[in-house]
């Protein structure tokens, strides 16, 4: 375990230096940042004013490696726009995406996993429900993030008028920005237990069980589901970067305040500092969770226990 | 085999944890808006927060008129009204006196006055204020200000200004104690102004205000909201479920479901005209003027105005709005005449056609990708083939500044605000932009003489010979007269949004 640990540590380190090296040279390869600071309307003088009051005008490895030099201190520089120090965003505005996506993936267990098993458990002779509802998460799988959001806006706040919808104002302006990110997960983990279920089923043991006069609740419950949950779970975790990426289009819809729509001002206004502080807080974050998943499914699955030892 | 179901424990069970989780989260929900409180959604806040040197344009525009004044503003019709500075007069040809308004105070208590006013030009005159968005035009114009009284100032600028009031309407008056005491970024997040509004809290997507009971015009509204909601589509919708009671940056498109929910869409000038703008110095096809014209002719921009705008605005004749000073209401828009293009684009030697690409950004205007678009096709019935390649507004000012352009022209706009002057957008599309795209010599003499001709009748002569000019050697194609729309829900009164500043004090709420 300490082995692998380091291992994905050392992964980290990597991708980080990695990550932080391509995102300064491309975010100034596409962006003048006094020009934009400037505005269309200002002199090339002042741009250049500006160019050299930032210290923009230095070699770019130059600044390439005070930035560096300041990641190690974990100074992640100061926004240009705001005048605040980048991190400083991220880390206000981070808590609330991440609340967000534990609550779509909470709704995406709660929803998926009893869909799944249900479609899975057919054996091959599928009812019209079932048609339907696999029809259903189908259609739901190809459907965009916004969509969603729209729909739900319509339906339940235009309409309906049940739910206010704009910013983070209490339970009630949780509800639709969790259903539309958990709208992007829940129909991919749905079918994927529901194809572990199906091929669980066929198992031997499954036979061996329905032999020995187990019921069917029990040897779906017992023997076959926590088998095909196995797969889900690596699935789970891969997932979570689609979560924070749909956080960006979800949390735009909705005035979310997180690092999602910190993200799209930032990179409007090619505010580099809190682009890249948010580039790379979000990286550790999928990193952190895809490693968590990956332990964790070397945990719940005795096969792999058996062969490391 | 019988279908396995969730158990009943596992579901409440689950549904338990997903109840608890965030209610474990939660903060302290909000109180809900005071009953008189009005919410408006932008598509965004400014970026520089509430620190009004770091810009003079949207978004930021839209935002700081309820916390900040100016000297002077400018009124929908486009005339110049007082505002801190009741009047103003020209003593010499590069001195102003403005007569400052009494008894108005900062949110905080501070006095405004000639020293007050005084501090914010001081400012504009340092290293830092001379970068900042608020001094491009006031900071490098302005020589110096003193005070001649407590509410007079008196301002010289390095040449003659003749639109020096008009270029104040920009220029927000900062408190001087609190801009020294909090420092920029302190300030940012506690702005002090003498607006009708004060900050109680400058959140990630939104703004709370409340009223400021030393406003010298005291607002008819106990609170504000300012939203920040970039998507139209969800603007649209949050004015139907009557969650916001106004917003702006919409399209002409949203007047029907606005209507559905009786929430009115209203037109204002944008102050410029939307133009592909040939790029001379790179498009070996476009330095010839025939080319020039013939594509002119071939855009129908009638269509676009009638179709896309719904008849809400006009062709653009020439490289300027109606609204403008200087505007020459002779000239008439290019014709869309295609047989005539194709035989100016044969004589050009172009009889078999031509490939062209157009840099645009899409997205900051109602409809602009529309009406690219539009253009494209019309271009293509005369053997244009035009290709449209969408670039960010950063790549755009990127090549402003730095050259770069990949295409033989981009979409960009003439735009005359703050001074609604003609002859304000000739400094970017002339020679005298050092990375220039289009260059007509024998305009600049006009143009350096219009920027400080005092006499008002010599300069709009010289503005409409340099527009005359502009229109026959067509170094762009003229698209529309820009017009932005705003959404209002039935209940708003006293709306008043002039080129981006909306009068918070007038605003109202009718009651249900």
């Amino acid at each position: 375990m300490r082995q692998l640990l380091l291992t994905r540590l050392a992964n980290l380190a990597v991708l980080l230096v990695a990550l932080t090296t391509l995102l300064f040279f491309l975010l100034r390869a596409t962006a003048d940042q006094a020009a934009m600071l400037a505005g269309v309307d200002a002199t090339p003088e002042q741009v250049a004013e500006i160019r050299a009051q930032y210290g923009l005008d230095r070699p770019l490895w130059r600044q390439y490696a005070d930035y560096m030099a300041g990641l190690a201190t974990l100074d992640f520089g100061e926004s240009l726009v705001s005048g605040k120090p980048a991190l400083a965003d991220v880390v206000e505005r981070l808590p609330w995406t991440l609340l967000l996506a534990a609550l779509a993936m909470t709704l995406t267990i709660v929803l998926a996993i009893p869909i799944g098993a249900w479609l899975g458990s057919a054996q091959g002779r599928p009812g019209p429900a079932r048609r339907a509802a696999s029809a259903v998460v189908f259609v739901l799988q190809g459907m965009p993030g916004f969509v969603v959001a729209l729909l739900l806006i319509e339906i339940f706040a235009v309409e309906l008028r049940w739910l206010p919808f704009i910013g983070n104002e209490g339970l009630d302006t949780w509800i639709m920005p969790t259903v539309t990110l958990a709208s992007f997960l829940v129909p991919r983990l749905a079918r994927v237990v529901a194809a572990n279920v199906a091929g669980a089923l066929a198992e031997d043991y499954v036979r061996t069980a329905r032999a020995a006069g187990a019921s069917a609740r029990e040897i779906l419950y017992r023997h076959a589901l926590p088998n095909a949950l196995l797969g889900a779970t690596a699935l789970v975790g891969t997932q979570f970067a689609f979560l924070l990426s749909g956080s960006v289009i979800t949390e735009s819809i909705f005035a979310w305040p997180g690092v999602g729509s910190l993200l799209v001002r930032a990179t409007q206004n090619a505010d580099f500092a809190v682009v890249q502080a948010v580039a790379i807080v979000i990286a550790i974050l999928v990193f952190t969770v895809n490693a968590g998943a990956d332990l964790a499914f070397k945990a719940l699955d005795p096969r792999l226990r058996e062969r490391r030892s | 085999m019988r279908p396995w179901v969730p158990g009943a424990r596992l579901t409440g069970l689950l549904l338990a944890l997903l109840v608890a989780l965030p209610a474990g989260a939660a903060p302290a929900s909000p109180a809900p808006a005071p009953e008189r409180g009005f919410r408006i959604a932008l598509y965004a806040l400014p970026p520089g927060l509430g620190n009004p040197y770091t810009g003079t344009a949207l978004p930021a525009a839209l935002t700081w008129p309820a916390l900040f004044e100016t000297l002077t503003v400018l009124a929908p019709d486009g005339r110049l009204e007082p505002q801190l500075a009741v009047e103003w007069r020209r003593t010499d040809p590069v001195t102003w006196r403005f007569r400052l308004r009494e008894g108005v105070r900062f949110s905080n208590g501070e006095p405004f006055d000639a020293a007050a006013a005084h501090a914010t030009f001081e400012y504009l005159q340092t290293p830092k204020g001379r970068t900042e968005a608020a001094g491009r035009d006031v900071g490098t114009l302005i020589a110096a200000t003193r005070v001649v009284g407590p509410h007079e100032l008196e301002v010289r600028t390095k040449e003659p200004a003749p639109l020096l009031p008009e270029l104040l309407s920009v220029l927000r008056m900062v408190a001087p104690r609190a801009w020294r005491e909090l420092g920029p970024a302190g300030f940012a997040a506690a702005p002090v102004g003498t607006g009708p509004f004060k900050v109680v809290s400058w959140e990630a997507t939104r703004v709370r205000l409340v009223r400021n009971p030393l406003a010298w015009r005291p607002p008819r509204l106990d609170a504000l909201e300012i939203i920040e909601l970039p998507d139209p589509a969800s603007r649209v919708q949050a004015l139907q479920s009557g969650r916001i009671d106004a917003a702006v940056q919409m399209n002409p498109d949203d007047a029907e479901p606005l209507a559905s929910a009786g929430a009115r869409l209203i037109v204002r000038p944008g102050g410029s005209v939307l133009t592909l703008q040939f790029n001379t110095e790179r498009s070996q096809p476009l330095r010839d003027p025939r080319v020039r014209r013939a594509l002119n002719l071939g855009a129908d921009r009638e269509k676009i105005a009638r179709v896309l705008f719904r008849g809400q605005t006009v062709a653009a004749s020439q490289a300027t709005p109606r609204i403008a000073a200087g505007y020459d209401p002779t000239l008439r828009a290019y014709p869309y005449d295609p047989a005539e293009a194709r035989r100016l684009l044969a004589e050009a030697g172009y009889a078999d056609g031509l490939d062209l690409t157009a840099e645009v950004v899409v997205g900051s205007g109602a409809n602009d990708a529309l009406a690219y678009q539009s253009v494209a096709a019309d271009l293509r019935r005369i053997g244009v083939n035009l290709t449209l390649r969408t670039i960010p507004a950063a790549v755009l000012i990127r090549n402003v500044f730095g050259g770069g352009w990949r295409g033989d022209m981009f979409g960009m706009d003439y735009g005359t605000t703050p001074t609604l002057d003609a002859m304000r957008p000739f400094r970017l599309h002339s020679c005298l932009w050092p990375k220039r795209w289009y260059c007509d010599e024998s305009l600049v003499p006009l143009i350096r003489a219009a920027r400080v001709e005092l006499d008002e009748a010599r300069r709009l002569e010289l503005t409409r010979e340099v527009l005359r000019r502009t229109h026959a050697a067509a170094p762009a194609i003229f698209l529309y007269e820009v017009v932005m729309f705003d959404a209002l829900s039935p209940r708003v009164t006293g709306w008043r949004n002039a080129f981006h500043t909306i009068d918070y004090a007038a605003l109202d709420l009718a009651a249900d």
